[in-house]
């Protein structure tokens, strides 16, 4: 193995440790959906088998729906799953299709996560100050955990857009094969 | 024109010009919104331009994300999303078109029929298009081709049988229409039944009277048999169960018994049940399911997390009142602005998916709709009985561009399914019949607005 191989090869098992950490956070998260059916299925036994519903179990529900949906996005962009408009892209070369996914990376997602993940640590930190909880008297305490699933998830999806944009600049500047 | 005026042009310029490098829309629209910002402010800062965005705009995005995670109406979304995820593996499509297609077997163009009625009972199904296309494919076109029929009726079928998902009630492209415009998930549902079925009926009486005419485009099964009982029987005990979810879940919602998010939940474990009774539920089935919704749900919100700071700098720039009054200018009264925003989003559809179209569009063009004057009769129950209406149009049209070629959605999936000697060409010239179809089911539902409003307005009268 040549000098310049192995610096090639150690951008892309750090990017691979990083995938699995986001992966294995996902496969944890996923289930929020399946406990969400059986929250919901106990909320509507409780409401009308039981005349009384509880407002814990309410907010329980987007509690959970909001973790799903948040935590989702870092997952699906290793897994490369977020729609694309694929018309001119599916016939440009293997290439170009990574110089622009790295042009995309860097001037489009970084900046909106990097923006985003910063205003909402103040977003998080005035809540947690105020001591908010749920405007109901029987509900969740805390507020400020559910706020702050926004930089979290955010920082994941920082995370695995570095680890792309790592591995796209390793194969974009490996030397050509055949060359 | 003013400063902010071009900028507004500028940044729909900058959103469609990147969306054709290919990069993810949800990060593109995110993009574009930091992009503008930064352009702004700089503006402002050197040229004296009042645009007022800063970094402060931005921030209010996060609150508006945060208004998504806080919201009960979406909580149905993944619901429906789990819900149809596990019919598709239910095996309920596989049983149906086993037993409908013995009964069916005698009629001419039978297959082709019961390929229409099981995209109108799944259309329960993700409302994600690309599934209930696959689906259907998948399931059907092999039986198809294997009994000689037409390349071009099979297609054509299958393509717009599964379209039909995303206007059916329960769709999720609607829950999140009537989250984005303050409507009531009930009637949108009860308004779009009516016209999605009668989109139904008309493919089948197109194809029944197609194969009359031609009856060498879809020859009878060979090894049909003698209606008997028992085939009735067969099909009933196979439709009864999914149909009686479907009802369970829409009736409810109907009936004002349970809340959309309820109703949703509960069709999650009914599906869920339903793939236990037919012994096709095992911990792997589970697990794949669970992993697809997580997937389906993060692709969607990711468009909601872009899309919703797109909108904010766009409002900021003072955007929708720009569209707004671009639209009321046109020279044509009421019919003739509607069918032009008909069109727009008609082309749109071409290159986006209804998710964006559904987040960005929708809300600068519901203002124009309500202050367009059509007077339609809500009967006292509905409530903006014009926008309703106005909604159903609009996934009518969305649903019509996803069959049309040459960049339908549909069309792709399809291809992406078919055996090797099916060409695109084959796909095309299927669907016209169908595109003209859904021509004609939108001009009735926009010639006759009691067709949208008539169901929900006796539910609640």
């Amino acid at each position: 193995m040549t000098e310049e191989t192995r610096d090639q090869e150690v951008p892309s098992r750090f990017c691979d440790i990083l995938d699995k950490v986001i992966l294995s956070i996902g496969h944890v998260v996923m289930w929020s959906n399946v406990i969400l059916v059986v929250v919901i299925i106990l909320q509507v036994v409780l409401r009308y088998g039981f005349g009384k519903g509880l407002v814990v179990l309410e907010e329980l529900q987007w509690h959970l729906y909001a973790v799903g949906i948040m935590f989702g996005a870092s997952y699906a962009q290793i897994l490369d799953a977020h729609i694309r408009v694929d018309i001119i892209h599916s016939r440009l070369s293997e290439r170009w299709k990574m110089r622009w996914d790295l042009f995309g990376m860097v001037f489009l997602l970084l900046p909106f996560v990097l923006v985003i993940f910063l205003q909402s640590i103040d977003f998080v930190e005035e809540s947690f100050l105020l001591g908010e909880r749920s405007d109901a008297p029987l509900g969740l305490p805390w507020r400020w955990a559910i706020k702050g699933v926004i930089p979290i998830s955010f920082g994941l999806l920082a995370v695995a857009t570095i680890s792309r944009a790592a591995r796209t600049i390793t194969n974009l500047w490996r030397p050509r094969h055949g060359i | 024109m003013e400063f902010n005026e071009y900028l507004v042009i500028a940044m729909f310029l900058a959103f469609i010009g990147l969306l054709f490098t290919g990069y993810p829309i949800a990060w593109v629209l995110g993009g574009v919104a930091c992009l503008f910002t930064l352009v702004g402010y700089c503006s402002d800062m050197w040229f004296g331009t009042i645009t007022g965005l800063d970094y402060l705009t931005l921030g209010l995005g996060v609150n508006r994300i945060y208004k998504f995670m806080d919201n009960w109406v979406l909580v149905a979304l993944p619901m429906f999303i789990f819900m149809g995820l596990m019919l598709d593996r239910s095996g309920i499509a596989e049983g149906l078109m086993k037993s409908m297609q013995s009964l069916f077997g005698k009629v001419r163009g039978g297959l082709a029929v019961t390929v229409t009625t099981i995209g109108i009972i799944l259309a329960a199904s993700t409302g994600i298009i690309g599934a209930s296309v696959v689906l259907l494919g998948l399931l059907s076109l092999p039986a198809m081709m294997k009994q000689g029929y037409s390349k071009q009726l099979a297609l054509g079928t299958i393509a717009s049988s599964g379209t039909l998902g995303i206007l059916i009630p329960p769709s999720i492209m609607l829950v999140i229409m009537a989250d984005q415009l303050g409507l009531s998930v009930g009637d949108l549902f009860m308004g779009a039944l009516l016209p999605g079925v009668i989109l139904g009926i008309l493919y089948i009486l197109y194809i029944l009277i197609f194969c009359l005419v031609k009856p060498d485009s879809a020859p009878l099964d060979p090894d049909r048999r003698p209606l008997e009982l028992r085939m009735i029987w067969d099909v009933l005990k196979h439709i009864f169960p999914p149909a009686l979810l479907i009802l369970a879940v829409l009736g409810s919602i109907f009936a004002g018994i349970t809340t959309p998010t309820e109703a949703s939940g509960v069709g999650a474990l009914g599906a869920t049940i339903l793939a236990a009774a037919n012994k096709r539920l095992n911990l792997k089935v589970l697990v794949d399911v669970t992993k697809a919704c997580f997937n389906t749900t993060a692709y969607i919100f990711a468009i909601f997390l872009g899309a919703t700071c797109f909108a904010l700098v766009l409002r900021s720039l003072g955007g929708d009142e720009f569209i707004e009054s671009m639209l009321t200018n046109i020279p044509l009264g009421p019919y003739g602005i509607m069918t032009v925003i008909l069109s727009c989003i008609f082309l749109l559809g071409f290159f986006l998916d209804w998710i964006e179209i559904t987040l960005i569009v929708l809300p600068l063009i519901a203002p124009v709709v309500s202050s367009l004057g059509f007077h339609i009769d809500g009967h006292g129950v509905v409530d903006n009985p014009e926008l309703v209406w106005f909604v159903v149009l609009i996934a009518v049209s969305l649903q019509t561009s996803f069959l049309t070629p040459p960049v339908g959605f549909a069309l792709f999936y399809l291809k992406g399914i078919c055996p090797p000697e099916i060409q695109l060409i084959d796909i095309y010239k299927g669907v016209v019949p169908f595109i003209i179809l859904q021509l004609i089911g939108l001009l009735i539902v926009a010639l006759f607005p009691q067709l949208v409003i008539w169901l929900p307005a006796i539910a609640y009268g």
